[in-house]
């Protein structure tokens, strides 16, 4: 039988629990270089005991994802296998548009989007509370991760680099309130406005963006520029000469665009656009992507995902655009780490640049007849 | 030296407390019965208040939240406090009634791990992180409360190992 313990000291166990607690959270949320030294040295020391506890209770994993997901994985991959069929011929057009922004990119002195060094890194922890929102990867301060990178993956942004130790990092999610991205929609141009007016909007909404389509002449046949205004009636500058078989006529299409800052709201709230700037045109269904300002270690044109619904904010002239993420923020297996340094980015042309493009985007010509 | 340390007690709670982290941090991370975690560093926390008692249950508890906190990315300091009350609050409880019926220690095992996961959200939630008051919590609590009940009684006797017997534990 223990002593009866008076409430006095009870009361001081408690005091000095409460008092202790709410000092390291403040340290803590303050950011404490000494504090955060200690947590990531304690990760990199724990590390292999959860792996080794991962791969003790993997199986299990297993049985457990087997059991409760597998009609829906089942759903999911037929669902897929039908989109590869129909994405095939559309991944063809991906590339050669791609290969074409990239080479607009080289005339522009802009690194390619392509050209920026990334780093795979493996999902080795996850959430292990139920408001946290972050992944740990296998990748740390040695391998060149600063916090505040994008992570990626194939579909497109899922987060950015957290807290991180010698070895290991966290990647806050896109739902985490902390995580924040400059983003731009790319909204179609209005066919009411005039192109100087898109033009005007475009750039100060924070720069222009240039898609090109390209059509490619049958040999020896002639191509005309089509008249302003055509076509789908969108605004277009076009640079095609009018004179017999060039090889390629480039069509430049300004698109409007929306810039904005996205964040997340918690795990299993929908993740928004605030602080919308410019011609707001925003239609659901319109790409995101980021907008890679000098201040942002998240480089222009990473998709994030389509705007799923666009409403107005309550006590605000603002709208509330809501994402829909295209990567599978919940299901990461591997993440990539995009190693972008903003300082090492030459700089970037006036916002009317993109307006006197020059009309030579041909790598290979045939001979003129 | 070596016997010293095999028979500490510190070294005993210690080894409790990396195999339940291992366990949590790998399989119960992937886990999430119904949206919610199950947190058996909360179990752990509230049958520690039960055999240790209010003062020592909630030194020991605080210090499994801080060994928790120290390999999150949430603010450092949260599981610490939240571990800390819920296993004074369990220490409260009488000693009779518990030592002598078999069923209470899963059902307090069960109710103590619910109040540690609810005493998490509600300081979160109070240090800035609105979003840890979802709906996620009351899964959480409830599919703890389920796992509580069930490891009750298995953590009942490691806390007890780790406390070198029942000399210095109340039951």
């Amino acid at each position: 039988m223990p002593l009866p313990i008076r409430g006095a000291s009870r009361g001081r166990v408690v005091f000095v629990l409460i008092l202790l607690s709410v000092t390291l959270i403040t340290v803590s949320v303050r950011g404490n270089s000494t504090l955060e030294g200690a947590r990531s040295t304690s990760r990199d020391w724990f590390s292999p005991v959860r792996d080794t506890f991962g791969k003790v209770f993997h199986p299990f994993e297993n049985v457990w994802h087997g059991v409760r997901d597998y009609d829906k994985l089942r759903q999911d991959y037929l669902a897929l296998k039908d989109q590869v069929s129909r994405n095939e011929g559309v991944s063809i057009e991906a590339e050669t548009q791609v290969k074409e922004l990239n080479e607009l990119r080289a005339q522009f002195g802009l690194l390619p989007c392509s050209a920026i060094p990334k780093k795979l890194a493996e999902v080795v922890g996850r959430p292990a509370t139920n408001y946290e929102s972050s992944v740990e990867i296998n990748k740390g301060e040695d391998d060149g991760l600063v916090t505040g990178m994008p992570a990626v993956t194939p579909a497109g942004l899922v987060g950015r680099v957290g807290q991180k130790s010698s070895t290991h990092a966290f990647v806050q999610l896109l739902y985490d309130p902390t995580v924040h991205f400059s983003v731009n929609i790319l909204g179609t141009a209005n066919a009411s406005k005039t192109p100087q007016e898109i033009l005007d909007a475009s750039a100060q909404a924070g720069g222009g963006i240039v898609t090109t389509t390209t059509t490619v002449p049958g040999e020896g046949s002639t191509t005309t520029a089509p008249a302003e205004g055509d076509s789908n009636a969108e605004p277009t500058t076009t640079v095609a000469p009018t004179t017999t078989v060039p090889a390629t006529t480039t069509t430049t299409t300004l698109v409007a665009t929306e810039l904005g800052d996205l964040h997340g709201n918690g795990r299993g709230k929908p993740i928004t656009i605030d602080f919308l700037r410019g011609v707001q045109n925003v239609r659901v269904g319109d790409p995101v992507v980021t907008a890679g300002n000098d201040s942002s270690l998240a480089p222009p044109c990473i998709p994030v995902g389509r705007v799923k619904s666009v409403s107005a904010k309550k006590g605000s002239s603002q709208l509330e655009v809501v994402v829909d993420p295209v990567a599978d923020i919940d299901r990461l297996g591997l993440v990539t780490i995009v190693l972008y340094n903003p300082a090492r980015r030459p700089p970037s042309p006036s916002p009317t640049a993109p307006t006197t493009v020059p009309a030579a985007p041909v790598t290979s010509s045939p001979p003129s007849t | 030296m070596l016997e010293s340390l095999a028979e500490s007690s510190l070294l005993r709670m210690t080894l409790v407390l990396l195999t339940v982290l291992g366990v949590q941090t790998s399989f119960l991370s992937e886990v999430r019965p119904f949206g919610g975690l199950v947190d058996i560093v909360a179990v752990l926390a509230a049958v520690t208040g039960l055999i240790a008692g209010p003062r020592r249950g909630a030194r020991a508890g605080f210090m499994f939240g801080i060994g928790f906190d120290l390999l999150i990315a949430t603010p450092f300091g949260i599981k610490g406090l939240a571990y800390g009350l819920a296993a004074f609050a369990v220490g409260l409880l009488p000693d009779e009634p518990i030592g002598n019926v078999r069923f209470l220690v899963p059902m307090i095992a069960a109710g103590g791990a619910a109040l540690a996961v609810l005493a998490e959200g509600v300081v979160a939630a109070i240090f800035g992180r609105g979003e840890a008051f979802s709906r996620d919590l009351f899964a959480a609590m409830i599919v703890t409360a389920a796992v509580g009940a069930l490891l009750g009684p298995v953590a009942k006797r490691a806390v007890r190992w780790a406390m070198m017997g029942a000399d210095r534990a109340r039951f």
